[in-house]
């Protein structure tokens, strides 16, 4: 569940995203649709931190996002990033477990995860350590 | 194409949509005009800035605008789809680019199967059926049911074969170095004989200082390299097939080459507005990143070249020590200084290390920082020009003049060895000579990270140290390397002139040499440092390589 309430953010006195409110349920399919420079990629990035919000709160979960550690909660929130999301000297295996491995998860879990997590998207067997 | 000039004779409606290149360069448009016999007029060519040859298939397809007639690249299965006829080049004005089967060596052994597909495809890939070839794939995947190919999806890698002429001067270096050499030993005599270092030598012939076979072997492997000169080093290029980004274009192959059964490409592999289809078309782009990983599983051709290198350099260093050469004048200079050398190389050895790693130790925090914030740039970059263009001893002596003045206002300091001569101030203006190189590029090299890919780390939870340890240093590495290989390089060569300090190294026989008059004791220190300069660039050099490889996968 994310809520956002009256969040603003203006960069140089002008808003680009002016007293937003929305909520997300949870399990919900949420499309933001707008022109460009409408304030989704800035809307986005506020709620997991990669942009300070100046007023407003954002919760996700019940939780004040300002109220975790930006990296605690970068880690529980998926975040495709526009055009290249991909680390370009690492596997297939390495980005797709990079969370994970930030969890600390153990090895042989990852691992498995991130086999199963390959099988869902491609219906093909694909060769992870390239 | 000569119906098609008939067809215009006649007065014939034609409207071609095609790339200003193929418009404007001789060897498109107006080598077809010129060999058919026609004319296009302005307003009978429709006439695009790219090269996007879906846009002119479809326009042709499509009457878009008149349009009735398109340039299309590829072997793309389009052409029979969309119902178009490829028009035949039977008058041979272009020419042919025809594909040929080839791979990354160690891409070709990752996928048996392919190769052996390429190779059976191309044996009968021509301008007929090589739409087709690729049409059976997309009748697998969309149903089309136009093209009747017999030809199996190539997944392999394309490389054209330069074919013009395999024997002409390839090699120029190579050829004014053996005729001067040829001439040298027909003139000047092979080697010179001094009873000793003061007087100038007699020079001798090849005739008179070698035996009969000796002279046969010299001139023997003296033919091999003048014909090393002659021979094509068998350049490919590697191209990619699919899409637009063909490039091959056998629907345009009309003329062979005359007793040739096998199709053979001209040289013309590098055409831009081919270079933006293969980066525009994802599909090129899956196989371009195959093709960097291919590359870059396989083994460097560095280590081929590498290998003949440290044969040579064995079997010459095999015969040092057999003492074939110890009658030259540089043997004896060194038999005469053999600890001496010992020491002076150790201590050249020293010196470098001491002060790429210190200038490392000092440059990299700073080139980090002038990374993060641009406003540190300007001062720490303030007038590149300054250092870099000194002439070699100037900033030498610009910090030895400092060295001294602390030296002598500072006795601590003295006292510890940073004084007017001898190894500390060497060290100090080393230091500050490597320093510029190894800022700018760890600068460099952090700034050309991608943002996007930062910006991903960031997104997934990764601290900024993490952030910096795994994401910015790893793709930064190959330009921190380079600059790391310019430096160590520097460094080996201007350390000669820290002999003039007092700091001893290779440049002690440099300039004892010059004092002396004895060339040969200025060899002993410059030769030296030249080899010592080759091994480190091609230790760093390797270094790189391997480590780039170990990124890629």
């Amino acid at each position: 569940m994310i809520e956002i309430d009256e969040v603003t953010k203006s960069y140089g006195g002008r808003p680009v995203v002016d007293r937003l409110s929305l909520s997300v349920g949870a399990g919900a399919f949420c499309v933001l649709l707008g022109s460009s420079g409408c304030g989704k990629s800035t809307t986005l990035r506020m709620i997991n931190r990669l942009i300070p919000i100046d007023s407003g709160v954002i919760r996700v979960g019940g939780e004040d996002v300002t109220q975790v550690p930006a990296e605690a909660l970068r880690r529980r929130i998926g975040y495709a990033i526009q055009s290249i999301g991909l680390f370009p000297h690492w596997t297939v295996e390495d980005n797709i477990a990079t969370v994970p491995r930030l969890l600390n998860w153990r090895q042989a879990r990852v691992r498995d995860q991130s086999h199963r997590a390959a099988r869902t998207v491609s219906s093909r067997s694909c060769d992870l350590s390239q | 194409m000569s119906d098609l000039a008939g067809y215009l004779a006649r007065g014939g409606r034609i409207r071609l949509a095609a790339s200003a290149e193929f418009v404007e360069s001789p060897s498109a448009l107006p080598s077809f005009e010129a060999t058919y016999g026609f004319r296009l007029s302005g307003d009978q060519l429709l006439t695009l800035s790219g090269g996007n040859t879906a846009a002119t298939l479809r326009a042709a397809a499509e009457a878009m605008s008149g349009v009735n007639a398109a340039m299309a690249y590829g072997t793309d299965g389009a052409i029979a789809a969309l119902g178009l006829t490829a028009l035949e080049d039977d008058k041979g004005a272009q020419v042919v680019y025809a594909p040929a089967p080839g791979c990354p060596r160690s891409g070709a052994a990752a996928a048996p199967r392919d190769r052996k597909a390429a190779r059976s495809g191309f044996r009968h890939l021509d301008a007929r059926n090589a739409p087709a070839a690729q049409c059976r794939d997309r009748r697998r995947r969309r149903g089309c049911r136009r093209c009747r190919g017999g030809l199996s999806e190539i997944e392999a890698l394309l490389a054209v074969t330069s074919a013009r002429g395999r024997i002409g001067i390839h090699n120029r270096v190579l050829l004014t170095l053996m005729v001067a050499g040829t001439v040298a030993v027909a003139v000047a005599g092979f080697v010179s004989y001094a009873p000793n270092r003061l007087l100038s030598g007699q020079p001798i012939t090849l005739w008179e200082a070698a035996s009969g076979p000796a002279v046969a072997g010299i001139g023997l492997l003296g033919a091999m390299l003048l014909a090393a000169a002659f021979i094509s080093p068998g350049k490919t290029a590697v191209l990619c097939p699919g899409g637009a980004g063909g490039g091959l274009a056998p629907a345009r192959a009309g003329r062979r080459r005359a007793g040739g059964e096998r199709p053979v490409a001209r040289r013309e592999t590098r055409r831009p507005h081919l270079a933006r289809h293969r980066i525009l078309d994802p599909r090129c782009m899956r196989r371009a990143r195959h093709c960097r990983r291919a590359a870059a599983r396989s083994v460097p051709a560095r280590w081929h070249s590498s290998s003949t290198a440290g044969a040579i350099v064995a079997g010459v260093a095999a015969l040092a020590v057999a003492g074939i050469f110890d009658a030259l004048s540089i043997a004896r200079e060194y038999a005469s200084r053999r600890l001496l050398f010992a020491d002076a190389l150790s201590r050249h050895v020293a010196l470098v290390a001491g002060s790429v790693g210190l200038a490392v130790v000092i440059g990299f925090p700073l080139g980090v920082v002038a990374a993060r914030s641009p406003r540190l740039q300007s001062p720490l970059f303030a007038d590149p020009q300054s250092t870099a263009d000194h002439s070699v001893d100037r900033p030498l002596r610009a910090a030895d003049r400092a060295a001294l003045g602390v030296g002598g206002s500072l006795p601590q300091l003295a006292a510890i060895g940073v004084g007017g001569i001898g190894v500390a101030p060497a060290i100090i203006a080393l230091v500050l000579y490597a320093l510029l190189p190894v800022v700018r590029n760890t600068a460099v090299g952090l700034a050309g990270v991608d943002r996007a890919v930062i910006e991903a780390g960031r997104g997934m939870g990764l601290t900024s140290r993490q952030i910096f340890r795994q994401v910015e240093l790893p793709l930064a590495l190959p330009v921190l390397l380079a600059g790391l290989r310019i430096v160590t390089v520097q460094a080996i060569g201007l350390a000669v002139v820290a002999a003039l300090i007092g700091a001893g190294g290779l440049g002690t026989f440099v300039f004892e040499g010059l004092g002396q008059y004895a060339v040969d004791l200025v060899l002993l220190g410059a030769l030296p440092a030249i080899f010592l300069a080759l091994a480190a660039d091609f230790l760093l050099q390797t270094l790189s390589a391997v480590l780039r490889r170990h990124l890629a996968q």
